[in-house]
């Protein structure tokens, strides 16, 4: 009989030996480096576009442009790119072996398709988490390595709040699973629809296209759209900015992670009962 | 005798919407037999053979191997069974000892290097087994297939189109490697090819399907032995004119044709101690009588084409 | 009609030459209590102390936050945090100083008496004799009996009003306040959505009210150390 590891220890070796895996990693570690050369240039310049509200009354004192900014920057920046590319890879962990023709050797194997399903599932969150910690790597600690330490200057639609550098590091810790559970959630969306459909490009399309619709839904201010925001899962995905809000709403916080947790599993159970369902003719 | 079948397919149906693709369709397969699976294009031959490796679901029907439901023991007969289906699909960004090792780890069996090298040196790619498989022709990919199928040391081999793709001396190699392990491991196989010569010369039983429906199925010499057989006989000369033998009855209701120094006759395996009577009668030397089944001929019959 | 005439005119000299006695006197008195005031403030040569910060700005969270304080003469002053920290654009505790002292470059008047905390207090009006200044009026609440500000108002061309409060304590003598709060007209910040990317606040009703609003600094001092004779350096190193 064949265990459960066995086919985890396939999935994942198949991630990593995938060219495709690289190309996330790859923008990801072009985007962070490329900002950090930005900032490093003209950073004082791109940040007085937001600290000339306040510099006609008010001179600010202290390093604002810093490691924790640089990290707050790239996070939003990477807020619309992430899903993509953990879409790219998690978008073809099932359509890209129908395609490919591999998945007949696979369930002709002893592993149930549950098996299969779930280990396909957690080596997407793996590939996930390999992004999340390549960005953490690159914008958290090669940031403070140039830029130094220091307080946060985040901006958020209220305005300002400064996060003492010394109460930051935990904000960081929960921003980093609040991400993980974000791109849990499209993780899990790109493998339900990798097990609908039989192509690889179609799952990775569809996914971009409903976290765009989602996203601008979520953008425009119209008291119409206030109904249906809370039941988009991408209105909770940037929920790790409200930890840096002074006072962290660590309640509205716990309720996004547990409606991105219910994605996630739903997600995961949709997946397994269609690909269980699915007649693989391909 | 009572031997299990080692697959026992019952009514099994299939529809793709409006579209019956297997129509009621039973058959068994014995253990240690080699079963050839023939049907037209589109006769439903993938499908069933889907179905037995529980890549598709019937809509309704049974599927028995070694005795218990592929339903309710999937994993224990997937355990006893290697196939190739449809073409062999391999990941093309690992090399060909790589895609070995994964589809080993996912086999549940645990595999040292001297046996991935038996297996390659079996299948004949021994000395490749580094390369990338994308860089694999057709004929190493269905060679690497075998393989895979081997791995686990199955006791029923699933082989769709195996020959597909391999040159002349693949097609060899594969009938010798499927006869060996035939006949010195027990493992049976069942395979369905277009070339039916191939299948003639290996198949001990035939199951023939068309446009989703069981058309026949038993022993192959059992069904062939029904049919005429194709009769030829090498002369010492060419003969400068037609025998006038030739319009004897006996000859003539069987069609008996010259064509240089053969003469060649339809008539079955039970008469040929009657030709060769007829032949010493009418003072016919000869060299050699040779005599072919039929199949292609069979094949298209009952397949009314 | 001649007589009339004569009576008003005196009537009206008389009036003129009372309205300018009162303001020599209200110059003389704005003066004395501005001289009483830089005679305490020469005394302090340079003074460092510790900090505590509070801010109310709106549009702005921003914790407490704790530093160092230094002042030289004439018009020195640094505050030294560890962080981000905002501090009105005008120093009061510099500029108010440095205005004090150059006595040449005003004029004052007491505009009236007003009670600030129990304390009975002249109202000066600092004017500019210089056109160009960025200051246009300076107002200064300073209690006629002990002579300290215990209010302040600086209009400037640029920069708004300030103004501050005092709270006087142990350094009384010395003219230190303990506590000092500054007021500050605020424009109310906008931050462009697509620039937060804070999706999940709803959609806040539109107004347009609330376009200036006030803010305040609050700055604890704590600990004086007068006349340490700290080098200068301390105005030019940027270390925190």
């Amino acid at each position: 009989m064949s265990s459960f590891g066995a086919i985890l220890k396939n999935e994942l070796y198949k991630t990593i030996r995938r060219p495709r895996s690289y190309i996330g990693i790859g923008v990801i570690s072009f985007i962070c480096v490329m900002l950090q050369s930005a900032f490093y240039q003209d950073g004082k310049e791109i940040l007085s576009f937001v600290t000339q509200q306040f510099e006609s009354t008010f001179q600010i004192q202290g390093e604002v442009l810093n490691g924790n900014l640089i990290c707050f920057i790239v996070l939003q920046t990477l807020i619309v790119q992430m899903p993509l590319l953990v879409a790219l890879v998690t978008g073809d962990l099932v359509s890209g072996e129908i395609a490919q023709g591999t998945i007949r050797f696979l369930l002709t194997r002893p592993a149930s398709r549950t098996q299969i399903i779930i280990a396909k599932w957690i080596a997407g969150l793996f590939y996930t988490l390999i992004l999340l910690l390549v960005l953490g790597f690159f914008a958290l600690f090669v940031s403070k390595w140039i830029f130094g330490d220091g307080d946060l200057m985040a901006l958020n639609s209220e305005g300002l709040t400064v996060i003492r550098a010394d109460d930051i590091q935990w904000r960081w810790g929960l921003a980093f699973v609040i991400a993980f559970l974000s791109l849990g959630v499209v993780a899990g969306l790109a493998n339900l629809l990798s097990a609908i459909m039989d192509n690889s490009i179609t799952p990775i399309v569809s996914v971009m296209a409903i976290i765009i619709v989602f996203t601008i839904i979520g953008m425009f201010d119209l008291p119409s759209f206030d109904l249906v925001k809370p039941f988009l899962f991408t209105t909770h995905m940037i929920s790790w900015k409200s930890l840096f809000e002074d006072p962290v709403p660590m309640q509205d916080i716990l309720f996004s992670c547990g409606v991105l947790v219910v994605h996630i599993i739903v997600f995961l159970l949709a997946s397994i009962w269609i690909f269980n369902k699915k007649d693989m003719k391909a | 005798m009572s031997k299990i079948p080692v697959i026992s397919a019952k009514n099994l149906v299939k529809n793709y919407g409006n579209f019956r693709a297997v129509d009621d369709i039973s058959f068994e397969v014995m253990p240690g037999s080699i079963c050839g699976f023939l049907g037209p294009n589109g006769s439903g031959k993938s499908t069933t053979l889907r179905m037995m490796t529980d890549l598709i679901r019937p809509d309704s029907g049974e599927i028995l191997w070694f005795g218990e439901s592929l339903k309710s023991h999937r994993s224990s007969i997937m355990n006893r069974i290697g196939c190739i289906i449809e073409k062999p699909d391999f990941y093309t960004y690992l090399s060909a000892l790589e895609n070995l090792q994964l589809l080993g780890r996912a086999s549940g069996c645990r595999k040292t290097k001297a046996d991935y090298d038996e297996l390659l040196q079996l299948v004949g790619l021994k000395g490749r087994e580094k390369d990338a498989v994308k860089a694999y022709s057709h004929g190493m990919k269905q060679r690497l297939g075998l393989a895979q199928a081997l791995l686990h040391q199955p006791e029923v081999v699933i082989l769709d189109e195996p020959n597909t793709g391999l040159d002349p001396q693949g097609i060899i190699d594969l009938r010798e490697v499927i006869l060996q392990l035939n006949r010195e491991k027990g493992i049976t196989f069942l395979f369905s090819s277009h070339i039916l010569n191939e299948v003639q010369e290996i198949c001990t039983d035939l199951i023939v399907i068309h446009k989703g429906k069981m058309v026949v199925q038993g022993p192959t010499t059992e069904l062939l032995s029904q049919q005429k057989l194709r009769v030829s006989i090498e002369l010492p000369e060419k003969p400068d004119t037609a025998p006038s033998w030739l319009g004897n009855p006996f000859f003539t209701e069987r069609h008996a044709v010259l064509d240089g120094r053969y003469l060649d006759l339809q008539m079955s395996k039970e008469e040929i101690p009657l030709l060769l009577e007829n032949l010493q009668k009418v003072g016919q030397s000869f060299y050699r009588i040779d005599y072919r089944n039929q199949l292609e001929k069979y094949f298209l019959e009952i397949t009314n084409q | 009609m001649k007589f009339l005439t004569q009576k008003w005119l005196q009537r009206g000299f008389g009036l003129l030459m009372l309205f300018a006695l009162n303001t020599a006197h209200a110059q003389q008195d704005a003066k004395v209590l501005i001289r009483q005031l830089n005679q305490r403030m020469q005394v302090i040569q340079d003074y460092t102390a510790s900090v505590q910060m509070h801010f109310d700005i709106p549009g702005v969270k921003m914790r407490d936050m704790q530093g160092k304080v230094f002042f030289k003469q004439p018009g020195k002053f640094k505050i030294k945090a560890k962080g981000i920290f905002f501090l009105p654009k005008q120093n009061p505790m510099q500029d108010v100083n440095a205005l004090l002292m150059d006595t040449a470059s005003y004029t004052t008047v007491i505009s009236g008496y007003e009670t600030i905390d129990g304390h009975d207090c002249a109202v000066v009006n600092v004017i500019p004799l210089k056109t160009d200044n960025e200051l246009i009026l300076g107002k200064f609440w300073i209690d006629v009996k002990d002579p300290l500000i215990y209010k302040s108002q600086m209009t400037t061309k640029n920069n708004g009003t300030l103004e501050t409060s005092s709270i006087f304590g142990a350094y009384k003598k010395y003219g230190l306040p303990d506590a000092l709060l500054i007021k500050v007209e605020v424009n109310k910040i906008k931050v462009p959505k697509m620039m937060s990317v804070d999706l999940n606040k709803k959609s806040a009703p539109k107004s347009d009210k609330n376009l200036k609003e006030p803010g305040y600094i609050q700055i604890k001092f704590i600990g004086y150390k007068i006349n340490s004779r700290f080098p200068d350096t301390v105005f030019t190193d940027d270390a925190q």
